[in-house]
């Protein structure tokens, strides 16, 4: 990473986040074969997420919100998996929080810009809201069409809001850049793919799936 | 609410038109305050006129036959005249009978079963349906980009030339949100305007329109925005179940929004199915034929209408009529001015 540029500058300092989509540990690979913890062999062809509301906490636990970082990350598009977050002044941070997901505010209020933007296939047509993790694939256990598997897990109301606040503490507090691993196979963790292949709609089931978003993410080593 | 108004032209006699502030929007002084917000989207005249294109434009189907227009004609309060269920692309048929368009921005959400929940956002729905448009927003924007003609209009109301899915969404809102109809011969028999009077049987059917129909169909809007099960039987060949498909809670079960009444004698057929040609089948089917279940709503249950009465009921709908609406050269197709 290259941020020799921003630290010349100490009222303006930038922290390179990079997500690392994994799979037990290991780089999540188009037409690769992983195998869940429950035995089923999957193949993941699309994997897209809402990162956003990224908050710092100084080693002082002084909150830094960052305003605008709203990030839809896309596993198989390299550009979307490298960002950078633009504070004001140079800190050691002890904390990033940030939400999995849209906040909930902004899923009924009208055509928003940029990566909200419903040019991306990220939005529901039929009833309004964002998705806020899509994950698709094909599996043999799955009884379905061409064997697969779609995940589009949304819903903004109460009670079965998707949308999931996570903390991660930082291990490295003078590094300005942070790795945040997202592992795949926790998703799976108690999925039986011949009985539970599609979840579609708002509802306890994405509701319940969205409480282990949290679960996924991780500081990477 | 972050609307802010300012009172603006006085009209003939009793009534003041509203004008929300710095935007080209107004509406009668005496009705509830809109629900879209124009704070974040401003209409301008610039903006109507590019949403009104887009609202003509055939290529947002995939194949560039259909329009929004093609089912939401402006003669006929903007739906799809003489279809049950609206058809689209190749012919093929939807699952419901497309709503007539108008008063528009006094909508909490949108479609029969209230599954859109901003008029932004009601644009994908046609756009992507396999039934409709059959396309998606990505290729809408991809196309219109495409247009250098589209890329000036763009700049001019939005100031970027480069065509986004939000700003594609938002002038097509423009347009949508100012089909606006208050100009009936009954808004004016209200505001005691043009010396409009009614007829001994409009003002009959009135009062039974008062009495037997309003707590739904409530002036000045003629709908109540909520949902309701009015005593339909279900058609088993497309056992749409409304509003219980969007929340899936039992109370919902058989409901669909109640639409406005307005300019209804062009907005046949009738229901979400398009199942009444006429409104006399209407009236018969809620004298008649309610079907009674956990959800039918209790004020239709007793509804008493001698031949007389729905005749007197029928007469007074036709005073929602808003011709100066249906006509207004406005919201027609816009043809390019010949140059000069």
């Amino acid at each position: 990473m290259d941020n020799c540029k921003a630290q010349k500058n100490d009222n303006n300092h930038n922290i390179a986040i990079e997500i690392l989509p994994t799979f037990k540990g290991k780089q999540i690979l188009k037409n690769k074969w992983y195998i869940t913890l429950l035995g089923d062999s999957i193949q993941i062809s699309k994997l897209r997420f809402y990162l956003t509301d990224f908050e710092l906490f100084n080693t002082q636990d002084k909150r830094l919100p960052i305003p605008k970082s709203t990030y839809l990350i896309d596993a198989f598009n390299k550009q979307t998996l490298s960002f950078e977050l633009h504070t004001h002044k140079k800190h050691n941070f002890s904390q990033i929080t940030f939400k999995i997901g849209v906040d909930e505010k902004l899923h009924d209020a009208g055509a928003q810009s940029g990566d909200l933007d419903p040019i991306h296939g990220m939005y529901w047509a039929w009833q309004s809201g964002y998705i806020n993790f899509k994950l698709e694939g094909e599996s043999p256990s799955c009884p379905t069409r061409k064997n697969k598997f779609s995940f589009h897990i949304g819903g903004y109301k109460s009670p079965h809001s998707t949308t999931r606040n996570h903390t991660l503490d930082l291990k490295d507090r003078l590094s300005s850049s942070i790795k945040i691993e997202v592992d795949i196979s926790v998703f799976f963790k108690d999925i039986n793919l011949s009985e539970r292949n599609q979840i579609m709609i708002p509802g306890e089931a994405a509701y319940q799936q969205s409480l282990k978003f949290p679960l996924l993410f991780s500081i990477s080593k | 609410m972050y609307i802010s108004f300012a009172l603006l032209v006085s009209f003939t006699t009793a009534f003041t038109v509203i004008k929300v502030k710095e935007s080209y929007w107004d509406y009668p002084d005496y009705w509830p305050v809109p629900v879209y917000d124009f704070k974040k989207n401003p209409v301008t005249e610039e903006g109507f006129q590019l949403g009104r294109k887009l609202f003509y434009e055939p290529d947002f189907s995939r194949d560039g036959t259909i329009s929004c227009a093609n089912c939401h004609l402006q003669a006929t309060g903007f739906t799809h005249v003489d279809h049950d269920l609206s058809h689209g692309i190749d012919g093929r048929i939807g699952k419901r009978n497309s709503l007539a368009l108008m008063n528009l921005a006094w909508n909490k959400s949108f479609m029969w079963d209230g599954g859109v929940n901003h008029m932004d956002m009601q644009a994908l729905q046609p756009i992507t349906s396999e039934d409709e448009m059959d396309s998606s927003l990505k290729e809408v924007v991809k196309k219109l980009n495409a247009s250098s003609k589209y890329r000036k209009l763009f700049y001019k109301v939005f100031k970027d030339s480069i065509i986004t899915g939000q700003h594609t969404l938002k002038a097509l809102s423009q347009f949508t949100i100012s089909l606006n109809s208050y100009t009936s011969k009954y808004d004016k028999y209200i505001r005691k305007e043009d010396d409009v009077t009614f007829t001994d049987q409009e003002k009959s059917g009135l009062e039974l329109f008062k009495n037997n129909c309003s707590s739904c169909h409530r002036a000045p809007l003629f709908t109540a925005t909520d949902f309701k099960n009015n005593g339909l039987s279900i058609d088993t060949t497309l056992n749409d179940y409304g509003r219980y498909g969007i929340t899936k809670n039992p109370v919902d079960f058989l409901k669909f929004k109640v639409p406005t009444l307005r300019n209804i004698q062009f907005t046949a057929p009738y229901m979400h199915d398009g199942r009444f040609e006429s409104l006399r089948e209407v009236l018969d089917h809620y004298v008649n034929a309610v079907n009674h279940n956990k959800t039918t709503d209790n004020v239709i249950k007793d509804i008493k209408l001698s031949q007389n009465n729905k005749t007197d009921l029928l007469v007074f709908l036709k005073t929602l009529s808003d011709f100066e609406f249906l006509y207004d050269k406005r919201y027609s197709f816009p043809r390019e001015k010949p140059k000069p």
